[in-house]
C-alpha cells in the first residue's frame, strides 16, 4: 500500500458526490436567487415565521462563496476517510453525522432561546460546517500522521548566546487544520461555537455514546452501483496484506477472481469519461 | 520593454488626452462658463423666491410660472416679464387667475381624477411603486385652450462663433416662431402610454460623489419619484417622451409630475399644484410638506453646485422640441393589506429572506385615472387603464423565463452533440447542408450577443443573463461553428461546381475537371475564414436587430416577421442538399446488404435532432406571440404563429418524405442526371497508362488477336492494400468474369478495391494517389 493517497477523485464516489453537491447547489441557488432559504436563524424565521424546514436544509448550501471553497477543500481532504471506511460505510457515517448534528444543533438552539430569551444565539452556521467538524474527529482518529517538521525560529531579542529558540512542530495534517480553523473563523462566533459542539458530537459518535456508527446502514444504498464494492475496506486491506506474505501472485489472482468475471475481458481501450467523449466529437 | 523618446511622448500625449477631459461640470469654454454662471444665478434667485413662497402667495419670478391662464386668455401676446402690472402676487387660489391651466381642467382634476380623497385613514396606498405601467391615452382637445406663453432666457443658446464669450441677454418667445405648431402638438386621437416610476430616495451630494445619501425625512408620507412617460400613436409615428421628477403623496395616492425645461422650472410649482381640489387647510398642509420634501432634495443633492453643461443643454433642447406636460395620476388603493403587511411585502421584494409575504398575489400598481395637460401647447389628454406589476416581481418572472431558456440551450447542445456523433465521417458530414446550420448558428450567435449586452444593462439579472450568454455562446461559437467547419471542409470540393454538375456528381468535360483546385485548403484556414465570417455576420445582424427596435412600428413589424420567417426556414437547405446527394429511399437502404455501404447511405440528420431542434426553436416564438402578458410585452398574433408552425411542419414533412421515398422523389426521372458511378469497366487505354501492366497488356493484345487458351485476367495494384485488383476490361472478353462491383474507378482514373476505397472515403474525399477530389458515393 502506497504511503500517499492517490490524487484525484477516481474511485471516491462519495467524496465526489459531496464535492459536487457542495459546489453545484450554491451555484444553482445563486442563479435562481433562492439562497436565502438556507439561512437558519431563530429570530425571525423560527419564532416568528415558524419556518422549521430551515433547520433541516441549512446544511445543504453554504451561503458564502468562501465557505464553499473551504468546504470543497475539506471534503477533498476527507477522502482518506472514505478510503479507510469504504464508500458504503462512509456515506452512512456522513448521513448519520448529518442527522445528529442537525438534530442536536436545532434542539440546542431552540432550547437555549426558549430558556434564556436574553442570551441571543440566533444564527446557525451555513453549509456543511457541522457535519465536516464532526467528521474531523473521525479523520483525526483514523488517519495516521505521515511526517512532522520541526521549525525552530531563534528569537532575535535574546541575542545569539541564548539557546531558547522558538520551536514549532507541524505535521502533514497542518493544511487540513488550517482549513478547519479558517472555516470556523469565517463564520465568526457562530462558526466557532457550533463547530466545537459538532466536534464533540463526532467524538461521542466514535466512542459510541451516540450509537449507530458501526451498525446503522441504509439498505437501499447498497444497491447504488459504485457503492457496491468498497474501494479498500479495512478487511480487504488485511486480506491483501496476509496474502502478500504468502505469494503475491496468488493474492493478485484471488482478487481478480473475486472482482472480475472470468469471461469478462478487460476492454482494450480505457473507459472514456464524458469530457473525453465531448472532445472526441471534435477529433473525429 | 524599451522606451524610446517618441514612444514616451506618445504615451504622455495619450495620458494627457485622457486626463484633460472636462472635469465635473463639463465646462469647456469661457462661453459655457458664463452660461453656467447665469443659469446658477437664475436658479438661486428662483430658489430664494421659492423659499418665501407660502401656500397663500403667488409665484413671482419663477421661469414658466410668471403668467397665469387668465392673463393669456385676456391678452394672447402678453409680455411675461416680472413684475406684471395689476397681477396679484400676494394671494393664491386654485383658479385660472393663478394657475397655468383653465378652470375646466382644474375642475376635472378635482372631481374625477384626484377623487379618492376624504379621510386619508381609510385608503392604504403602496408606499413603494417602482414599476413600469402600460395603458392607453386619449386626446381630449388640442385646440380648445389658449396657449400659455413661456419664454426662455437667451443665455441657453449655444455660442454663435468661437470668439463669442458672453451669452446673449433677454428672453425668447417660441410661439412667435412660424413652425411652432407643427412640432408642438398632439395629433392622434388615441395612443399607447408607458409610465415608469422610480423612487429617488438617495442622491449624490457632489459631482464626483461616490456615496448616495438619504434626504427624505417624511419618507412615511411623501416620496420623490423619477417619472418617465412615453406616449405614441399606435403606429409610433408621433412620440412624446418626458423624463422628470414627480411627487407621490402616499396618504392620498396622488402623483404629480411636471416636465422640466429651460422654459418651465416645474420643481418649484409642485407644492401649489399638489393642493388642487383640497380645502384650504388641506392645501396648507400639503403645500408645506411637499415644499419641505423639495427643499430637502434641493439641499442634500446640492442642486446648485452639481449643475452640469449637459443638464443645461438638455433643458434647452427640451424647451425647443417639446411641449411641457403636467401629469396628474391617481393610484388605486391596496386596501386588502394593512401597513405591516405592506412593509413585509416591500422588505421581501427588496431583500428576499423568505418572510411570509405572499408574493404571487401582490396586485399590480394601477393608475385609476390620470390627466395630462400641456400649458404651453394647450393640449389636454386623459389616460385609461394604466397598470403594471412591481419592478422586482417583473425581474423575478424574467429570471424564471431565463432559466427555462438556459434549459432549452442545454437541450440544444445535447441534441447537437448526438447529431455530431451520428455523422462522424467526412462522407456523412458531406450530406449535411451548410446553410441549414448557418441559419441556426446565426440565431444562437445573436442571442449570445444580445444576452451579453443586456447583462451589462440589467444588474439585477446579471447572473442568469451571463449564464444564458455563456450557454448560447458555447452552442454557437464552439459546437455549431465547429460542426460548420467540418461540413465546409467536406464540401470544399464542390465549392465552384454548378448545381447540375453536383446532381450528376461529376464534371462533364475533362478540361473543367482540371480547373478544379487540386490544393484543398486545410481545416485551419477554413476555420479561420469561417470564424471571421461568423463574427462579421453576427455583429452586422445584431446591430440590425438593435437598430430595428427604434424603427417605427410598421417597419419594425415587417422586419421582425420576415426575419423570423426566413430564419425559420432552416430545413429547406437540407431538403435541397438531400436532393443533390440523392439519398435512396428507406426500402432501398434496407436492401443494401453491405454494412459499409449502409453506413454511408444513412440519413444525414437524426430525427431526434430535427424534431427537437424545431421544438426548441419554436417554443419561445410561440410564447411571445400567443401569451399576451409575456415578459417583453410583445403583441399577440396567433395567426402568425400558426402559419409559422405549419411552415415548419411542412418542412419536416418534406424531410420525412425524402427519408421514406428517396431524396429525389419530387424530381421527374429525366431531370435527374445520372450520378458518377465508381463501378464501371476499364478501358484498355487506361490500363496501358499504368506502367506496371505493360506485359499484361501485351498478353492481352495477343489474346485478342489470337484465341488464347489461358484464362487471362487483367490486374492493377490497389494503392491502399498493395495487392492486386482484377478489373473488367471492355475490350477483353476474357476479363468479363470479373464483377465490376469489386473495384472502384475514381474520376481521376485510379483503381482500388471497393472495400479499401470506401473505407478511405469515409475519412477523406480525396484520391489517395493524386489528391484529386472524389465525389462522395
Amino acid at each position: 500500500m502506497s504511503v500517499e493517497n492517490p490524487t484525484g477523485l477516481h474511485n471516491y464516489p462519495v467524496t465526489r458526490t459531496c464535492m459536487i453537491l457542495t459546489a453545484v447547489v450554491p451555484f444553482l441557488m445563486a442563479v435562481t436567487n433562492d439562497k436565502y432559504i438556507f439561512l437558519a436563524q431563530y429570530d425571525p424565521f423560527i419564532n416568528q415565521y415558524h419556518q422549521y424546514y430551515r433547520f433541516f436544509i441549512y446544511q445543504f448550501c453554504a451561503v458564502n462563496e468562501s465557505d464553499v471553497m473551504l468546504l470543497l477543500l475539506l471534503w477533498y481532504d476527507y477522502r482518506h476517510v472514505e478510503r479507510l471506511f469504504g464508500s458504503y460505510k462512509y456515506i452512512n457515517v456522513i448521513l448519520l453525522t448529518l442527522i445528529y448534528t442537525t438534530g442536536i444543533l436545532s434542539l440546542l438552539n431552540v432550547a437555549v432561546n426558549v430558556l434564556f430569551p436574553a442570551i441571543i444565539w440566533n444564527k446557525l452556521p451555513t453549509g456543511t460546517l457541522p457535519t465536516v467538524l464532526a467528521l474531523f474527529h473521525f479523520y483525526k482518529q483514523y488517519t495516521p500522521q505521515l511526517y512532522e517538521v520541526n521549525l525552530s525560529l531563534s528569537q532575535p531579542w535574546f541575542g545569539k548566546s541564548s539557546n531558547s529558540s522558538f520551536r514549532w512542530t507541524i505535521n502533514n495534517q497542518v493544511f487540513l487544520n488550517i482549513t478547519i480553523i479558517l472555516l470556523l473563523l469565517n463564520q465568526g462566533l457562530v462558526g466557532i461555537g457550533c463547530g466545537l459542539i459538532c466536534w464533540i458530537i463526532g467524538i461521542f459518535m466514535e466512542k459510541g455514546l451516540l450509537p449507530g456508527v458501526d451498525n446503522w446502514r441504509l439498505p437501499f444504498l447498497r444497491h447504488v452501483s459504485h457503492l457496491d464494492t468498497p474501494l479498500s475496506g479495512s478487511s480487504r486491506y488485511r486480506m491483501i496484506q496476509s496474502q502478500q506474505q504468502t505469494t503475491e501472485l496468488d493474492a493478485l489472482n484471488g482478487i481478480q477472481g473475486e472482482n472480475v468475471h472470468p469471461d469478462d475481458e478487460a476492454p482494450d481501450e480505457p473507459e472514456r469519461s464524458l469530457g473525453v467523449q465531448f472532445l472526441d466529437t471534435f477529433r473525429r | 520593454m524599451e522606451l524610446d523618446g517618441n514612444t514616451l511622448i506618445f504615451i504622455i500625449l495619450i495620458l494627457f488626452l485622457f486626463f484633460s477631459s472636462p472635469g465635473g461640470n463639463g465646462v469647456t469654454s469661457q462661453y459655457e462658463f458664463n452660461q453656467l454662471h447665469l443659469f446658477t444665478q437664475q436658479l438661486e434667485t428662483e430658489y430664494s423666491t421659492f423659499q418665501n413662497l407660502t401656500y397663500n402667495s403667488n409665484f413671482k419670478n419663477i421661469t414658466g410660472l410668471k403668467l397665469s391662464y387668465h392673463d393669456v386668455a385676456e391678452n394672447a401676446l402678453i409680455n411675461a416679464t416680472y413684475p406684471i402690472d395689476s397681477k396679484n402676487y400676494e394671494q393664491w387660489y386654485n383658479n385660472e387667475n393663478y394657475l397655468i391651466m383653465p378652470d375646466e381642467i382644474t375642475q376635472i382634476i378635482g372631481d374625477s381624477i384626484w377623487n379618492i380623497t376624504g379621510n386619508g385613514e381609510e385608503n392604504i396606498f403602496p408606499p413603494i411603486i417602482t414599476s413600469t405601467l402600460l395603458g392607453t391615452i386619449t386626446l381630449n382637445s388640442n385646440d380648445k385652450y389658449s396657449r400659455l406663453r413661456m419664454p426662455f432666457a437667451n443665455f441657453y443658446e449655444p455660442p454663435r462663433d468661437f470668439s463669442d464669450n458672453i451669452p446673449p441677454v433677454g428672453d425668447t418667445y417660441m410661439d412667435d416662431w412660424e413652425d411652432y405648431n407643427e412640432i408642438h402638438n398632439v395629433t392622434f386621437a388615441k395612443g399607447e402610454m408607458k409610465v415608469q416610476f422610480t423612487h429617488v430616495d438617495k442622491v449624490f451630494t457632489s459631482l464626483q460623489g461616490k456615496k448616495k445619501k438619504y434626504f427624505n425625512s417624511q419618507d412615511e408620507n411623501w416620496k420623490l419619484l423619477n417619472v418617465k412617460v412615453d406616449f405614441t400613436d399606435k403606429n409610433e409615428n408621433e412620440k412624446h417622451s418626458i423624463n422628470t421628477l414627480g411627487v407621490y403623496d402616499i396618504k392620498t395616492g396622488r402623483i404629480l409630475a411636471m416636465s422640466e425645461s429651460a422654459k418651465f422650472h416645474s420643481l418649484f410649482a409642485l407644492p401649489h399644484y399638489m393642493g388642487i381640489g383640497m380645502t384650504k387647510a388641506g392645501q396648507k398642509q400639503t403645500f408645506e410638506q411637499s415644499k419641505k420634501l423639495i427643499n430637502e432634495y434641493w439641499n442634500t443633492s446640492k442642486y446648485i453646485d452639481t449643475l452640469t453643461m449637459g443638464y443645461i443643454n438638455t433643458l434647452y433642447d427640451d424647451a425647443i422640441e417639446k411641449c411641457e406636460f403636467m401629469m396628474f395620476f391617481q393610484l388605486k388603493p391596496w386596501n386588502q393589506y394593512n401597513k405591516d403587511q405592506l412593509k413585509i411585502i416591500d422588505d421581501e421584494l427588496k431583500w428576499p429572506l423568505g418572510r411570509p409575504a405572499n408574493l404571487t398575489h401582490v396586485p399590480d400598481i394601477v393608475v385609476t385615472s390620470g390627466m395630462v395637460y400641456s400649458p404651453d401647447c394647450g393640449i389636454s389628454l386623459s389616460t385609461n387603464d394604466i397598470h403594471g406589476e412591481r419592478y422586482e416581481l417583473k425581474i423575478r418572472s424574467i429570471r424564471i423565463h431565463m432559466l427555462c431558456g438556459i434549459f432549452l440551450f442545454a437541450a440544444q447542445i445535447y441534441l447537437l452533440l448526438r447529431q455530431m456523433q451520428h455523422t462522424n465521417t467526412p462522407s456523412s458530414v458531406n450530406k449535411i447542408s451548410f446553410y441549414t446550420f448557418c441559419m441556426i448558428n446565426l440565431v444562437d450567435g445573436c442571442l449570445a450577443t444580445l444576452y451579453f449586452i443586456s447583462a451589462t444593462l440589467v444588474p439585477e439579472l446579471y447572473l442568469p443573463l451571463v449564464i444564458s450568454a455563456f450557454a448560447s455562446f458555447i452552442l454557437a461559437s464552439i459546437f455549431e461553428t465547429r460542426y460548420l467547419i467540418s461540413v465546409y471542409a467536406s464540401q470544399v470540393n464542390e465549392r465552384n461546381v454548378g448545381i447540375i454538375t453536383l446532381l450528376r456528381g461529376r464534371t462533364e468535360d475533362p478540361d473543367a475537371a482540371n480547373e478544379r483546385p487540386v490544393v484543398i485548403p486545410d481545416e485551419a484556414s477554413i476555420s479561420s475564414s469561417l470564424y471571421g465570417r461568423f463574427a462579421f455576420t453576427l455583429i452586422t445582424f445584431t446591430f440590425l436587430i438593435l437598430n430595428s427596435m427604434s424603427w417605427p412600428r410598421h417597419f419594425r413589424i415587417i422586419f421582425e416577421y420576415s426575419a423570423i420567417f426566413i430564419l425559420n426556414s432552416y430545413w429547406w437547405p437540407q431538403v435541397f442538399r438531400n436532393a443533390i446527394k440523392g439519398i435512396p429511399s428507406r426500402r432501398e437502404r434496407e436492401r443494401i446488404e453491405n454494412l459499409a455501404n449502409r453506413r454511408q447511405n444513412k440519413v444525414p440528420l437524426l430525427w431526434k435532432f430535427i424534431i427537437g431542434t424545431t421544438f426548441i426553436r419554436t417554443l419561445p416564438i410561440i410564447y411571445f406571440f400567443t401569451y399576451s402578458s409575456n415578459i417583453f410585452r410583445h403583441h399577440k398574433d396567433t395567426r402568425f404563429v400558426v402559419i409559422l408552425s405549419l411552415w415548419l411542419l411542412f418542412q419536416i414533412v418534406v424531410l420525412y418524405s425524402q427519408d421514406i421515398l428517396g431524396a429525389r422523389w419530387f424530381l421527374s426521372q429525366h431531370t435527374i442526371p445520372e450520378g458518377y458511378s465508381y463501378f464501371k469497366p476499364v478501358s484498355l487505354a487506361l490500363l496501358k497508362e499504368h506502367g506496371d501492366i505493360d506485359d499484361m497488356a501485351d498478353t492481352a493484345n495477343k489474346g485478342s488477336s489470337g484465341d488464347h487458351p489461358h484464362n487471362i485476367i487483367a490486374k492493377v495494384d490497389c494503392a491502399i492494400c498493395m495487392s492486386e485488383v482484377p478489373v473488367y476490361v471492355e475490350e477483353l472478353p476474357e476479363t468479363h468474369g470479373v464483377d465490376i462491383h469489386d473495384y472502384m474507378v475514381t474520376p481521376c482514373n485510379h483503381i482500388f478495391h471497393t472495400l479499401c476505397l470506401e473505407n478511405w472515403m469515409s475519412y477523406k474525399l480525396q484520391c489517395p494517389v493524386c489528391r484529386a477530389p472524389l465525389p462522395p458515393c
